[in-house]
This record gives structure tokens, sequence and C-alpha cells, in this order.
């Protein structure tokens, strides 16, 4: 018994027949993912952003600027990548500077204090990062307690730990390789922006097209139905946290690298530029929607107003509200193009 | 081939929500859970899927004796729920909505993506319904496509019973029309159905029997072949005819 026929058995039939049969196109998975984010409005404010640049300042577009450019965006990338990833699972972490600082302490204290070998001191640096997310998913998860709550708290709790290791003194003086990381070049390329971009890709094709990707969106969009459907919740949530202190722990040995120094009380600001170009590539802040290539673009968009705003000529302070205008701008266009869809 | 309950009897402290319940239902036929609020339904839906469990009572599935701890055991068994939420992640496509959890992957976990949206459109391509591109994203589909993508989901991997909570609540009529389409469908094609509804008007279009919940027990299973409004409204309110 069929109470209702499809309308037009035969033109259903072929509509059917074509869905069956895609074109070669029809089969490739979404390029960015498994869901939509929204990639123009970065991408247009960045080339916007590019040509004015190109008009009024000649020597934007050269070699040494492009460098400087993107050694400040390969940071923010890099961290990105660990934000996106808590951020679409549902989650914030307010604690990465105080983890990229504590884990960097660890492996200088490492190095420095106790006379470890380099790669045990970058093991003890991991580790110290990968602990505090573990403390952090724990917490949250264990716990039952907010996601901002805990990272704003254990911010607190990382950052003063590495104070009082460090007693306010820096430790200087690092090994060549780990000074060539932070500052060194292949084939020209800095080899931050080479870290960062390889860790994008991989990134990316996980996010996108593996099906930790795929879950890990399921957890932020619907975490009721994803433990409905056998998917551990619970795992994923404390893994991305885990996942964002291994990552904050690479930028501290790259920043470690970049400086030649670790001070205790740096990386204060690292946090709002990381949320801001996770949050300017498109993911959406209450989770399920994501996209690593979006926040490659945030972060380019990020540093490269930075850079403008100096190479204009305008006193560094400017930087912060050029900043804020485009964040607003940028989440602007999504709201608008969100109620248009909407409607 | 049946899912049968017998003696069912769930208590929350010293509230017995439901005692003492009989039911069976069979492959190829969908039953009609009825009771006013507060009957025993959602619990009673809840052991069958796994996410309660009984303090007394048998399940058995196909005649073999089962008991569930989770949702993923009844799953196993061959028992899956639809809730009335639907349970779907509105910023993911359909094919992606029908595979999570059970996806199929190379060894590396990389997703097969063209496999699974063949599959897929094949899947939402067998009901009677407006065909839809399982590429979408399951939030801009419209009530009955949702529900058509969610029933997908339940019956892509082999379940042989079906436990549907409200599934034409909040749906346009052309839609409600689709849904019950599917539901009798799915029971032609072999599936074992329980469907809780409050409107009696669409449990007598797709339903075989009715079985009628009053304060946690059993007031009574009627054909619906046989069996009159009055009496079914009888039963659901003063818990006899």
């Amino acid at each position: 018994m069929a109470l209702v026929q499809d309308d037009g058995s035969a033109k259903a039939a072929r509509q059917r027949q074509a869905l069956e049969t895609p074109s070669w196109r029809g089969n490739l998975p979404p390029l960015f993912g498994p869901t939509k984010v929204p990639l123009a409005a970065p991408a247009v404010m960045l080339v916007i952003i590019a040509l004015l640049m190109a008009v009024t300042t000649p020597n934007f577009f050269s070699a040494g600027n492009m460098r400087a450019i993107s050694l400040d965006a390969s940071l923010i990338m890099l961290l990105g990548i660990g934000m996106t990833a808590v951020i679409t699972a549902r989650g914030i972490d307010l604690s990465i500077g105080a983890i990229l600082t504590l884990s960097s302490v660890a492996f200088a204290a490492a190095l420095k204090d106790f006379g470890l070998p380099l790669w045990v001191a970058i093991l003890v640096g991991f580790a110290t990062g990968g602990l505090c997310g573990l403390v952090n998913g724990l917490l949250i998860t264990r716990l039952r307690m907010p996601d901002f709550i805990v990272t704003l708290s254990t911010e607190l709790v990382f950052r003063g730990l590495a104070l009082v290791y460090a007693g306010g003194g820096v430790f200087f003086g690092f090994p060549e390789v780990i000074t060539w990381l932070g500052r060194g070049r292949l084939l020209g390329i800095p080899m931050p922006l080479i870290i960062a971009l390889t860790l994008i890709v991989v990134a990316h094709c996980i996010f996108a097209y593996h099906k930790i990707g795929a879950r890990l969106h399921a957890v932020g969009g619907n975490p009721v139905a994803a433990r409905r459907l056998g998917i551990s919740v619970l795992n994923y949530r404390v893994g991305v946290y885990v996942f964002m202190g291994l990552i904050a722990a690479l930028g501290g040995i790259i920043l470690t690298g970049r400086l030649d120094a670790v001070v205790a009380s740096g990386a204060v600001t690292i946090l709002l530029n990381t949320v801001a170009a996770v949050i300017v590539g498109g993911t959406n802040l209450f989770g399920g929607r994501g996209s690593i290539i979006g926040t490659l673009l945030g972060a380019w968009l990020l540093a490269t107003i930075t850079n403008a705003v100096v190479m204009l000529g305008f006193e560094a302070f400017w930087q912060h509200v050029a900043a804020g205008a485009v964040i607003l701008i940028t989440i602007g266009l999504y709201s608008r193009s969100n109620s248009r869809s909407e409607e | 081939m049946s899912v049968v309950l017998r003696g069912i009897s769930k208590s929350y402290g010293q509230v017995k929500a439901i005692e003492g319940i009989d039911l069976e239902v069979k492959a190829g036929e969908v039953v009609g859970l009825l009771g006013d609020n507060g009957a025993g339904k959602s619990t009673l839906m809840k052991v069958l899927a796994g996410a309660v469990t009984p303090d007394k009572g048998v399940i058995e599935v196909d005649g073999e004796t089962c008991s569930f701890s989770s949702s993923l055991d009844a799953r196993d068994a061959g028992i899956a729920m639809l809730y009335q939420d639907l349970a779907l992640f509105d910023d993911m496509p359909v094919v992606h909505n029908i595979f999570l959890g059970r996806e199929i992957t190379n060894r590396f976990g990389f997703l097969k993506y063209g496999e699974m949206r063949k599959r897929a459109q094949e899947i939402v391509n067998s009901f009677s319904v407006r065909p839809f591109d399982v590429r979408t994203p399951s939030g801009h589909l419209s009530g009955g496509q949702r529900q058509v993508s969610a029933l997908a989901r339940t019956t892509a991997f082999g379940s042989r019973y079906i436990i549907l909570d409200e599934p034409t609540s909040a749906l346009s009529p052309s839609a409600r029309d689709e849904v019950l389409s599917v539901v009798r469908e799915l029971a032609d094609k072999g599936i074992g159905i329980v469907m809780v509804s409050h409107d009696l008007g669409h449990v007598r279009k797709v339903c075989d029997r009715v079985a009628i919940l009053h304060l946690g027990g059993m007031a009574g299973v009627r054909d619906m072949a046989t069996t009159s409004q009055d009496e079914i409204i009888s039963l659901i309110v003063q818990g006899h005819a």
C-alpha cells in the first residue's frame, strides 16, 4: 500500500537516475569539508587589502615584507589548527597562551637546568603541553565544568606555574636547530611557514576527508545525536584539548627558536589573535561547523592587516583598531549571509 | 520473526512507570503505541530501544532472549529508534548523516565518499517520495525529507525492528502523507514497526494493530480492522472499553 505516489513517476524516475549517476565531480568529497563554511568573506577582505596596499605601498609585495607577514601568520595558523578543532567540537580553550609558555619553560628547563639531551627536552615540552590539554579536557568532561571557566582558570594556573619556576628570569641561547626552526629558511621560505602549511594540509585532510573529522563536526553539531550513534563524545572532547595542548607546545618551541629565548610572561596576546583568525575563517563559535582552510585565510588576513598598518606609517596601536574593525566587518558579512539563507 | 516483550516493569524510585507489559511486534507489521501523557509509552519505547534497562521482564528478538545495556546493544540486535527530534546534523549533508558512526572508509580511516554517496542515494531513492540529492545539508531539507533522511539512516544497516516516536508531528499535511507512506513501505519490506502517535487518524492509516497503555499498564491490544475509534479512546482514557 502506498498512500502517496510520487508526483509524475516518470519524472521522478529520471531524477532518481540522475542522482544515482552524477558526474565525476559528484563523487568527490566536498573540497572544504563536510560543512559549508563561507570562505568568501575572508578571501575577499584579503584580496581588497592586498590590492589597496599594492597601490599605496610599492614595497608591500617585496620578498622581505611577505616573509614578515608569513612569520606573523604562521604561529597564528599553527595554533589556529588546534583551536579550530576545539571550537568545532563545541569547546573553547582560553589557556593556549599559558600552555605555550609553560611547555616552553619546561622544554627550556629540561635543556638548560637539567642538562637533558635536546630530543628529550623536546619530548618534555610536548608532554607538558599534552598534559595541560588533558587536564583541561578531563575537568570539562568528567567534572562537567564549562569550557570557558575551566580554561580561564587553567590559563592562570599554567601561567602561574611557568612564572613560579622561571622566577621572572629568561632562558636564552638555544641550540642552532631550534633557532633554525624559528628563524631559518628552506628554499627561501621561512621554516615556521613551512611547518604551519604542512600541518594545515595534514589537518585539512583529516578534518575534511577522514572519519575523525566527520565525527568531530558531529560532536560539535549535535552531541546528543552523536552519542546515540555510538560516537564517544567525551573521548573526542578530551582529544581535541590534548591536541590543542600538543599544538601549543609545538608553537612554543617555534617561538623559542624565533626569539632564541623563553620568557614566562610572554604570549599574552596570542589567544585573541588565534580565536579571531578561527572565527574570521568561518568556524562557528557554537560548534559543528569549521574549516582549517578558513583558519589559514583568517590568520593571513590578520597578519596582513597588522603589517599594513605599520607599512602605512600609522602608530602600532592602530593595529588593534584595524584588526578589530576587519573582524567586525567579516562577521557582519557572515551574519548577513546567514540571515539571507534562513529567509 | 518477531520481537516479544514479556512482563516488562520499570520504576523510577517509588513511581512505577510501567508494570507487567506484554507486547509482540511481528516482522512486517506496524503496531501503534497509544496512551495518555504519563501512560508509560516513552519508558516502554526506551526499554525496547535499549536506552532504559527494565527492572523485570524479558525481551526476545526473533526467538532469542536479549538483554540491552545500551542502545548500541539494541541496534546490534536489529532494533533502532527514531527519536522525535530526528537527531540529524543540520550542517552536514544527508550522506554524512546516514553514515555517521558507521562510515565506509579505507584502511587508514579516510572516507570512501563516492561509495557512501552512491549507497546513500540508493537508499533514499528506494522510498516512494520526491527524490532529493543526498549531498544536500539536512538543515536545508523540508520536514518530510528530513524524516525520510532519518528513516534512511535507521534502516540503512539492517535494522529489522524500528521504533518511531511521533514521526508525523510538526509536518505539513503533504509531508505527513509522505512519511506515513514510507512507514507502510518499510513494513511491506518486512520491517516490524512500533509507532507512537497522538493522531488517531494517522494510526488508522498505517497501523495493523494498536497497543494502548493506561497508567503504566497494558489496557489492550486491538486489530485495527476490528476495533473502533470509540473503543480506542475508551481504552486510552479509562483503561477499559
